[in-house]
């Protein structure tokens, strides 16, 4: 592996945040706020890439597989760390509890250990957003079309971080993908917040919340996240654009280019929101009967709420810990679901359970008709072998991720149930949890939040990339 | 094919009548005849059944297709746990749904009980029997119905090679259910013995070693005995009921070929891999019980390794103070009970091999992350598994986390919070029933909704059809609805 080219590009990766970090710096300046702190983690950041590119080496060479897929991994750590440095110069938090809002912001989870926001300064809550924002769609992707590398590598970097069972790209080049995603993306953002701004939202709340929802992160400028805004307007809106960011990108691409036929015989999207519309209805019903509240307002909580976490978005309308044993649950399902492959959302992915289902009606079939020939397709698409289990092996590898994550916080002393919710929110970046987290994950003792720190970038990198880095082999020098 | 397995079943159904009279005789010895109506009137509905079905099964033929074998183990299940509720109905201690509910939890080795307290010595000895009676049920459908139905789901590549395939015959499961029983026979006279002779009256004993040996795990002795050599005996007797591959036992022809195959099996990774979870579980519960203080170290010991072997052969039996453990304690043997024990065991749940099967397979697929064109192939005790195997396996992990997730989601419509959910549904699911009495006492069962306690038992028999069996029925019945040939 050719650790120089590894260097070159961290070093170029990191200048491209410092540069995010300015747009946070001239919001403070502009707001009157203290600056200092974004100012000397822009300086920490130019540092830094300084040494990097400098002990780097940039290449015409085509990047290995091993090289891009140790970019990506190692991107992540180092953007959530460098997310977390203006939180530990700006505000009194500890460095842990910097690291997890760091984290949880790159990686779109969402969870905050910030117990009231009106003591965070405005530029901060900017930044919150801008993580979300920069990591919603992939800091991968953004790197790859704002800063174009030489050779022919960069399609390594671009699958790792590909969420999904498959690596679709919707233009020919992979630069010209990564444009094109980027140009949806910054449009619909903009859409966005102009559409809150119309529904009477103050700015600040809309462009925070507008990054946020695009991008399925979930941190809001109000500590009672969306409820807090009042408006049934602006819950709306943000509904439809979550849903949107948990849809595909490329797929949206495809309508712009081919129409809307493109977006009506697409399995995933389909399945998608008939699970939305399903458990929307299931949640409302259930509220209604159990909790006495009235049918509107069952309908709006269930509807805003569906939406939140099936995109693995995180905003709340409602407190739904308080919710009926059923609800919770179906709440639990849809962290696990996720929205679409290719989208901004976490969890496993509607394409991946579609598979899934598919392979035990192929079993059923192969045993009733043992000498028939049946295959799994997706959307008249046959996929092999190797990719279908591929995706049981993920489901595999994901379940087993998110018990270990609440085994290890059971063992530290969170309560059982409430261990493995947060286990499964975190796998699938969801953010939101269950008894101990459902207000704020701060109260989690710290080797609890160090460890959700681990496996929400593990999450969000769908386990497979960043799991091959752990092995020894990995780093070995020499040619696979 | 319908005849031969109304044939079967009737056969079946003589059975568990005939078991009826061992209760009918100790309530007449022992009880003055308390319940002998409930008993007499079980062992006639239970003669009229037989004969109804072995009348209709004359003409049979000699074979059962896929779907018939899929049929016919369902039924089996269903057949066995209508004559047992029989005598729960007609003593008037429970109602249709909960007498339903008792028989299948006690058929499937599930072990979930809705009785209430103080009943009738001999109705709890037909409980106790209603689980041996299951467990050799299990055992006859695993030798001969399980391999065919379902290739095992993914485990046949360790099978002998006789169960791996060939067709369902009157003629091999006569054979095998001979030396099925003859086998499960001796092991419960073995451990009977044991137990008496380490201090239990001899209705306990046989009431503990027959819930022991089936892993139904559903006794609890009123009597005082000696702890430590009974405890022992039952630390003995579960991990025989969790451990011992009795599918390659019963291919032995002699006494040397029978010690040559417990010696490969005990050398197998999967047992291996059972004893370490048991050890390092044991020492953990021991030592953290130990520091709660509920017990002292002797006893926070045999009681930590007891557990432990209960809960990972799924027999679970509870302590007294089982509700008053810490959590951490539940969700350990909440994680043993999904795993299971060892194949061709009487353990439930999902099988250690599986287990072992999909981290290799999932660790393989890490390596190809970095090797797209690598082949994933991996071995277990030196032979390659079978990419069909490697599928199955994952379809069944895929299938039973789905059924565990929304089974969660019916029982919570009962109103109890998810974790009570969650033990109820991986206790029915994975024949572990106690599980449910970790955070509910057994009064909370008993008030279980009716509709709720039904859809127990369904899970019940779905866990012991391995799931696939139900799928097969479903797919087949649409396709024979739409007539398209099976």
């Amino acid at each position: 592996m050719n650790i120089k080219v590894i260097y070159h590009v961290m070093g170029r990766l990191i200048y491209a945040l410092a540069i995010s970090l300015m747009v946070p710096m001239l919001a403070a300046l502009l707001w009157d706020e203290p600056w200092h702190a974004f100012a000397m983690s822009v300086a920490i950041c130019f540092v830094i890439g300084a040494l990097l590119t400098k002990a780097g080496k940039a290449t015409n060479d085509k990047l290995s597989l091993r090289e891009g897929v140790a970019i990506t991994g190692l991107s992540w750590f180092v953007a959530s760390s460098i997310a977390a440095v203006p939180y530990y110069l700006g505000t009194d938090m500890g460095i842990i509890d910097c690291m997890f809002e760091g984290v949880s912001g790159i990686t779109g989870t969402g969870a905050s250990v910030i117990k009231d926001l009106n003591l965070v300064s405005s530029s901060i809550l900017l930044w919150r957003s801008i993580s979300h924002w920069l990591g919603g769609l992939g800091i991968v992707v953004i790197f790859i079309a704002l800063f174009p590398q030489p050779g022919s590598g960069t399609m390594h970097m671009f699958y790792a971080e590909t969420t999904g069972p498959t690596s679709d790209r919707v233009m020919p080049r992979i630069k010209s993908t990564a444009d094109a995603l980027l140009i949806l993306y910054i449009a619909l953002t903009l859409l966005l917040i102009a559409i809150l701004i119309l529904c009477g939202i103050p700015i600040e709340d809309a462009v925070n919340n507008g990054m946020s929802a695009i991008s399925t992160g979930g941190f809001s400028s109000r500590n009672g996240s969306i409820g807090e805004l009042n408006s049934l307007s602006a819950e709306i809106a943000i509904i439809i654009f979550m849903l949107i960011g948990g849809g595909n990108f490329g797929l949206y691409f495809m309508v712009w280019r081919k129409g809307f036929s493109s977006l009506l015989k697409n399995t995933e999207f389909k399945v998608y929101i008939i699970l939305a519309v399903v458990i929307c209805m299931l949640i409302t019903i259930n509220l209604t009967l159990a909790q006495g509240y009235s049918p509107n307002s069952s309908l709006r909580m269930a509807a805003f709420q569906t939406a939140s976490v099936l995109t693995t978005t995180g905003f709340t309308t409602a407190d739904f810990d308080t919710w009926p044993t059923f609800s919770k649950l179906c709440i639990l399902l849809l962290m696990f679901t996720g929205g679409c492959a290719g989208s901004t959302s976490g969890g496993i992915k509607i394409s991946r359970f579609i598979m899934l289902f598919k392979m035990i009606y192929a079993v059923i079939e192969q045993k009733l008709h043992p000498r028939s020939i049946i295959h799994v397709k997706m959307d008249g698409r046959e996929q092999s072998e190797t990719v279908v289990l591929r995706v049981a092996r993920f489901f595999f590898l994901y379940i087993m991720l998110a018990l270990i994550i609440g085994t290890i916080l059971a063992v530290d002393g969170v309560p059982v149930m409430d261990a493995i919710g947060i286990g499964i929110s975190t796998m699938g970046n969801a953010g939101v949890g269950f008894g101990i987290a459902s207000s704020s994950f701060g109260t989690l003792p710290d080797i609890s939040k160090l460890t959700c720190c681990l496996f929400m970038i593990v999450g969000r990198l769908e386990i497979f990339t960043l799991l091959a880095m752990l092995q020894p082999q990995f780093w070995r020098s020499g040619n696979w | 094919m319908k005849e031969l397995i109304n044939y079967m079943l009737a056969k079946i159904v003589f059975f568990t009548t005939a078991m009826l009279i061992i209760p009918l005789s100790y309530t007449m010895l022992e009880e003055q005849g308390y319940m002998l109506d409930a008993y007499a009137w079980s062992i006639l509905i239970g003669c009229l059944s037989g004969a109804l079905l072995m009348g209709i099964s004359e003409n049979r033929g000699k074979e059962i297709s896929i779907v018939g074998g899929a049929v016919f183990l369902v039924e089996s299940w269903l057949a066995i746990a209508f004559i047992s509720s029989l005598p729960y109905l007609f003593s008037g201690v429970l109602n249709l749904p909960d007498a339903i509910m008792e028989s299948i939890s006690g058929v499937t080795t599930t072990g979930l009980t809705n009785l209430p307290p103080a009943q009738s010595a001999s109705l709890i000895l037909w409980r106790s029997i209603t689980q041996w009676i299951g467990g050799l049920n299990l055992l006859l459908m695993l030798t001969n119905i399980i391999p065919s139905v379902t290739k095992g789901f993914g485990i046949n590549f360790v099978m002998p090679t006789i169960l791996r395939c060939g067709l369902i015959t009157e003629s091999r499961i006569n054979q095998t259910a001979i030396k099925v029983m003859v086998s499960y026979l001796f092991f419960t006279l073995m451990g009977g013995i044991f137990f008496w002779l380490g201090g239990l009256s001899p209705y306990d004993a046989a009431n503990y070693v027959m819930v022991i040996i089936s892993t139904g795990g559903c006794f609890e002795s009123t009597s005082e005995f000696s702890m430590n050599i009974v405890l022992f005996f039952f630390i003995l007797f579960g991990l025989i009921a969790s451990c011992c591959n009795i599918l390659i036992y019963l291919q032995s022809r002699s006494i040397y070929h029978l010690k040559s195959n417990i010696i490969n099996t005990i050398k197998s990774s999967e047992i291996k891999l059972f004893l370490l979870i048991i050890l390092i579980i044991g020492m953990i519960v021991s030592m953290h019980l130990s520091k709660t203080g509920l017990y002292d170290t002797d006893e926070a010991m045999l009681n930590g390794f007891l557990y432990t072997v209960s809960f990972a052969g799924t027999t679970g039996l509870l302590a007294e103070k089982m509700l008053y453990w810490p959590d951490f304690e539940k969700m350990l043997f909440t994680f043993l009970a999904i795993t299971g024990g060892c194949l061709g065991s009487m353990a439930g749940g999902f099988k250690l091999m599986r287990v072992i099967v999909l981290v290799k397979t999932s660790w393989a697929e890490l390596k190809r992350t970095t090797h797209p064109k690598m082949v994933v192939n991996i071995t277990v005790d030196h032979g390659a598994v079978p990419q069909k195997a490697i599928s199955l396996i994952l379809s069944y992990f895929f299938l039973y986390t789905v059924i565990l997730f929304f089974s969660m989601m019916i029982i919570s419509l009962s109103g109890y919070d998810m974790l009570q959910c969650l033990d109820i549904a991986i206790g029915s699911l994975t024949s572990t029933g106690q599980l449910a009495y970790f955070h509910m006492t057994p009064n909370d069962i008993i008030s279980l909704p009716e509709y709720i306690k039904l859809y127990c038992c369904f899970l019940m028999v779905l866990g012991k059809a391995e799931i696939i069996a139900f799928l097969l029925i479903i797919q087949g019945g649409l396709q024979d609805i739409y007539r398209v040939n099976w």
